[in-house]
């Protein structure tokens, strides 16, 4: 009991600072420093265009392979349809990706999935930064307790490194932030940027168990249809020597995906297989002929569904 | 169940908290289970492997003890044998095979032996390695055989040390198990002191400078020049701060339930010699290979040339503990080689060092500095994931040093700014303590200090690891995959 003792006084004088320290970074200075212009916060903006644009439309659902892979101000002009570029970034996971979608779907819309190979988890840092400037975004992720906790920890450590980037005036980053999206919710801001080093084949897919996340997608769809929406699949554009690598893995999952997913999906798994030369940073996102060239063929796609009457 | 996750910190509260309610003749079954539930949370199918190298031990150890003449090194033979044969099959079996193959390839033919789809049981190289000094122990009338088998397999699976070690001796640990361990404030302290330290080295350094390490190393044709040099010096941190924090994790949770473990590191980057680098570093395994390698061979006792083929040997052996790759053979011949140099150039070096003043006053500084370069040097081969890619960055480390230095950017090596800065600020903070704890003991300083100040000090460090650790990527130790 004494030796309890000894250790009752530093422990709960140390506990308490902590506790205080923690709760006035995230709960007294972390409004002060959100950051309304970083990549996520578009999210915002995505959710009050799903919200406001009127029917009939089709609502682009994915990661960033859509930010950064499609021309939807070309399908606007070229379907005559209101389009709606819900891509963001895979990193926010698969739960959030659909339940924010599913929210703002209505009656008559046509939905058409992109969804990042193998996507579930979201990272826990990138969802700190979208909770704090969008936090109701928490509402739409099913989040263990212990993820709530990892989200909290991450939240205090973007109160720090948020500090220190106002401290020094840094400037957002000049390709992924919230103003770099056009109306339609493209991000175009790379096109005139110097191309980094893109990984090539180098990057292979480990966790290939897609159940759960074939799952979640049907789930998604019966959603969707109970609002009487359409609901397509298509894939992500994708690096070709990433593809070779991992092709065996790729293929079993488009095998899952034709024999479970509970709608028609567009093309097939190297449709949107493009050369390494049209990529842009990541295995997903495109540059500007890559751009051009996936709208294209999605417009081929669409037209093939009749989800847009051919000119 | 990485030990910088929140499900060992709730394993460990729950174990280190029942461990002190129990009476302490049942303790031993209490760490017994909660390291098989450890172990398990790994892979659980793989505790069948280590429960068999268990009972051969068990046997052998009681056997050889037994036994007289010839029949206890059979007995002990028998053990080895099984040991190091469990640890070819799962670590060596597929190198040992593609390397044939590659032999055999060059005169049409093919390898007769299938390729093994298996994964390496975690901890298999320490365990194995702890296993065998059981028994060599006991052969050479050092170590009494244990009879209790729940108290041998726990010495082999204690879970602070089951998957990195250190590697302990069975004179060190096996009778903390029959100790009484009552609640002890200072053991608390430390032993949270300890893990603190641990995580901070892991999730503030060694997981912010793995983010470049692994950008660099994972795709080295892609860089030439100072993002080589840069991220091999960064590796050099990186793996030193992953392992002696894992190391310290696992001293410090044992001492909060009462066991001293042995020491694996003792500032190693503060040597001034490779002799003296590898007394320091992963202290457990190079003595290891010391007592039951090294000194069987002959150790210092033969002629020069039959020493240093000894030490050769030893250096060797020891590379390929560490993995079945070609980059990691070359790594320790690498190591064999300085310390042969090292011994038979001493006598130059010390008339050197005596023949000019500049020389005799830096001399500690030179050791250092060069001792440092040829570390990180032969660390580019132990990170390698080929040996082409070793033999490009060793042939591109000094190219295009003006342009290459524009490289450094941040956001090039795949980091940002401000993770430079903390992990910069982290690592000089943790150089000086160490610097520091050469001249005089940090903790017994920090000990004599009153009760705030000594609070604040582990405030900061609670902080900092809070506020600047890298929890999200959880990147394993390094060390786990050995």
């Amino acid at each position: 009991m004494k030796q309890l003792i000894l250790l009752v006084k530093p422990t709960s004088i140390l506990l308490a600072l902590v506790i205080i320290t923690v709760y006035i970074f995230i709960f007294l200075v972390s409004p002060f420093i959100r950051n309304e212009s970083s990549y996520v916060a578009a999210s915002l903006d995505k959710e009050k265009k799903l919200e406001e644009t009127a029917s009939p439309r089709i609502i682009f659902v994915g990661g960033s392979n859509l930010a950064l892979g499609l021309d939807c101000q070309v399908l606007n002009k070229k379907t005559q349809l209101n389009i709606v570029n819900m891509g963001l970034h895979a990193g926010l996971g698969l739960d959030f990706m659909l339940n924010e979608a599913i929210d703002g779907i209505k009656a008559g819309d046509t939905v058409i999935l992109s969804i990042e190979y193998f996507l579930e988890e979201g990272n826990k840092k990138l969802i700190a930064q979208l909770a704090i400037v969008n936090p109701t975004a928490i509402s739409k992720m099913n989040l263990s307790l212990l993820d709530r906790f990892r989200i909290l920890m991450s939240q205090l450590q973007l109160c720090v490194s948020s500090a220190f980037y106002i401290l020094i005036d840094k400037f957002d980053d000049p390709i992924y932030n919230r103003q770099g999206f056009n109306e339609y919710g493209d991000l175009k801001t790379h096109f005139n940027q110097k191309k980094p080093n893109v990984p090539s084949g180098n990057i292979l897919f480990v966790n290939t168990n897609y159940n759960n996340g074939v799952k979640k997608i049907n789930n998604f769809i019966e959603k969707a249809k109970a609002k009487k929406a359409k609901v397509y699949f298509t894939y992500p554009a994708f690096q070709r020597s990433t593809y070779n690598l991992n092709k065996i893995k790729l293929k079993n999952l488009a095998g899952q995906y034709n024999n479970e997913l509970n709608c028609t999906i567009l093309g097939n798994l190297e449709t949107f297989v493009l050369d390494d030369k049209y990529f842009f940073d990541t295995v997903y996102h495109l540059d500007s002929i890559g751009i051009h060239k996936r709208t294209e063929i999605m417009l081929q796609l669409m037209e093939k569904s009749n989800i847009i009457n051919k000119p | 169940m990485l030990f910088n996750s929140l499900q060992f910190a709730i394993f460990f509260v729950c174990i280190s908290c029942i461990y002190y309610l129990l009476p302490y003749r049942y303790r031993w079954i209490l760490l017994l289970l909660g390291s098989c539930y450890f172990y398990m949370a790994f892979v659980p199918i793989y505790i069948l492997i280590l429960g068999f190298t268990i009972i051969i031990d068990y046997f052998a150890g009681l056997l050889i003890e037994k036994a007289s003449g010839k029949q206890r090194k059979w007995f002990l033979i028998s053990s080895l044998f099984a040991n190091i044969s469990v640890l070819c099959i799962f670590k060596y079996y597929n190198f040992l095979n593609d390397n044939l193959s590659s032999v055999l390839n060059q005169f049409n033919y093919d390898t007769p032996f299938p390729a093994l789809k298996i994964l390496l049981p975690i901890g298999l190289s320490f365990h194995t390695f702890q296993a065998m000094s059981y028994t060599i122990e006991i052969y050479r009338g050092k170590q009494p055989a244990e009879k209790k088998f729940g108290i041998y397999a726990l010495y082999v699976m204690f879970y602070p040390q089951l998957v990195a070690g250190p590697i302990e001796r069975p004179q060190n640990v096996l009778h903390q198990f029959y100790e009484k361990h009552t609640f002890k404030a200072e053991n608390i302290s430390e032993g949270l002191k300890l893990i603190a330290w641990g995580l901070f080295k892991k999730v503030v350094i060694a997981d912010r400078f793995a983010v470049v390490v692994d950008k660099v190393y994972n795709d080295p044709r892609h860089f030439e020049g100072w993002p080589l040099i840069f991220s091999t010096l960064l590796f050099s941190f990186q793996i030193y701060c992953d392992f002696s924090g894992y190391s310290d994790i696992a001293l410090g949770t044992a001492r909060v339930i009462g066991f001293r473990l042995m020491k694996n590191f003792n500032s190693p980057y503060f040597s001034t010699s490779i002799s003296e680098f590898w007394k320091r570093w992963h202290i457990s395994l190079s003595t290891w290979f010391r007592d039951y390698l090294y000194i069987p061979l002959g150790g210092n006792r033969v002629a020069s040339e039959r020493r240093y083929f000894n030490l050769f040997i030893t250096f060797l052996i020891s590379g390929l503990w560490h993995g079945a790759n070609w980059t990691y053979v070359i790594w320790g011949s690498l190591n064999g080689i300085y310390i042969i140099g090292e011994n038979s150039t001493k006598n130059f070096f010390n008339k050197l060092y005596l023949s000019t003043n500049f020389f005799s006053k830096n001399r500690k500084a030179i050791g250092l500095i060069s001792t440092f370069t040829l570390t990180c040097f032969a660390w580019i081969f132990f990170r390698a994931k080929t040996i082409q890619d070793a033999f490009y960055i060793v042939e591109h480390l000094f190219s295009n040093l003006q342009s290459s230095f524009s490289q450094l950017k941040p956001s090039n090596l795949g980091t940002t700014q401000y993770d430079y800065i903390i992990g910069f600020l982290a690592l000089i903070i943790l150089l000086c303590i160490e610097g520091l704890n050469s001249r005089i003991s940090v903790n017994m300083w920090l000990k004599r200090q009153n009760l705030m100040l000594r609070v604040s000090i582990y405030y900061v460090l609670v902080m900092f690891i809070l506020l600047f650790g890298s929890f999200d990527l959880q990147e394993q130790f390094i060390y786990f995959q050995f």
